[in-house]
């Protein structure tokens, strides 16, 4: 089903409990993904995938259709989820350990992480970069967003996108070559 | 099930199912929000503006006449100052005469021969004019404390 079909479902009142079956249906796995690769612990992945559907779901009359719909479902997840980071990140304000060291310590004892050591290492440097970078970063590397479409997503030129993930893949290059892992190949 | 290009983070094999399911009923356990019309936003706020202004005007107006009548209150407790000020200089002007007559009457009784006793006495406590301006100036602060205790003024 195109966005176009979906959206008409979701306009009338007797389809819209049908469109948003298709809508849950399609869209689910790719917003867990990009969730999970920015907050790493499938439980707060799974909260917060759960949070956006009900948030989208409130929202529907909202939606005018000047984006796509999967433009806007990613968007709400994606601010979401940097909103989520955030408040996170004022609760540690105060303890000795960041929010980052802590997410790392988590995803080593994960079970739902494929644990090899350069995997870790890389996840350590990703960890390292800004929110936003990161966001960027994942985007590109782990979902192969387009930068046509992450232009729409995150409402930012497509130059600078494209400049803020070589900077990042720079950034991560480099800490990885101080843990001695010489060659790690990003996509452009 | 893994994501794309590789990537470390799985979940297990019916989770996106469950997940599904527990979003629906999650949805159809919410109450969706209501959009009265389009307009309903913008009037809120303009109501809101309106509000604001109102109260804005109305603590304006409160605040005003107090001051006004806190800067009346200062007028007439100045005027009343004066005022009694006025009175005490005319009672501190009008009461040497009052004591210069008292003074008068005091010699006046003093030279009528009532009886031998009295007039012994008169002539034993008759002062001098020393004396009697000393008496004077005690009189006449004791004039100005008796009003300014009995009218209960405040300098």
């Amino acid at each position: 089903m195109t966005d176009t079909e979906l959206f008409e479902l979701l306009k009338e009142t007797s389809t819209r409990e049908r469109g948003f079956s298709v809508l849950v249906h399609d869209f689910k796995e790719r917003v867990y993904w990009q969730i999970r690769h920015m907050v790493l612990s499938h439980e707060d992945a799974d909260d917060l995938v759960q949070e956006v559907f009900i948030k989208v779901f409130q929202n529907i009359d909202s939606f005018k259709g000047d984006s796509t719909l999967s433009t806007w479902i990613y968007r709400i997840a994606l601010n979401h989820t940097l909103n989520f980071l955030s408040s996170k990140r004022q609760r540690y304000r105060f303890r000795f350990t960041s929010i980052e060291d802590t997410m790392f310590e988590n995803l080593k004892s994960d079970s739902n992480f494929d644990s090899d050591e350069i995997e870790l290492k890389l996840q350590k440097a990703i960890l390292l970069l800004p929110d936003k970078q990161r966001l960027v970063f994942n985007l590109r590397y782990y979902d192969e967003m387009p930068f046509k479409e992450m232009e729409q997503v995150l409402e930012t030129s497509e130059s600078a996108l494209k400049s803020t993930y070589h900077f990042a893949a720079k950034k991560i290059q480099a800490e990885l070559l101080k843990e001695e892992i010489i060659k790690f190949d990003f996509p452009d | 099930m893994m994501a794309k290009n590789n990537s470390p983070f799985k979940v297990t094999n019916n989770y996106f199912d469950s997940l599904e399911k527990e979003i629906l009923l999650k949805v159809s356990l919410t109450p969706k929000k209501k959009y009265l019309f389009p307009m309903t936003n913008t009037l809120m706020k303009y109501a809101a503006a309106l509000l604001l202004l109102l109260a804005v005007g109305a603590m304006l107006l409160w605040i005003q006449p107090s001051d006004l009548s806190d800067s009346s209150n200062q007028i007439s407790q100045s005027n009343t100052i004066d005022s009694i000020g006025q009175k005490v200089e005319t009672i501190v002007k009008d009461e040497p005469i009052v004591i210069e007559n008292e003074k008068v009457n005091f010699k006046q009784q003093s030279l009528k021969p009532q009886n031998k006793v009295e007039e012994k006495a008169f002539q034993e406590i008759e002062l001098t004019k020393e004396e009697l301006e000393y008496l004077e100036y005690y009189l006449e602060t004791d004039v100005l404390n008796d009003y300014l205790t009995y009218n209960d003024v405040e300098l």
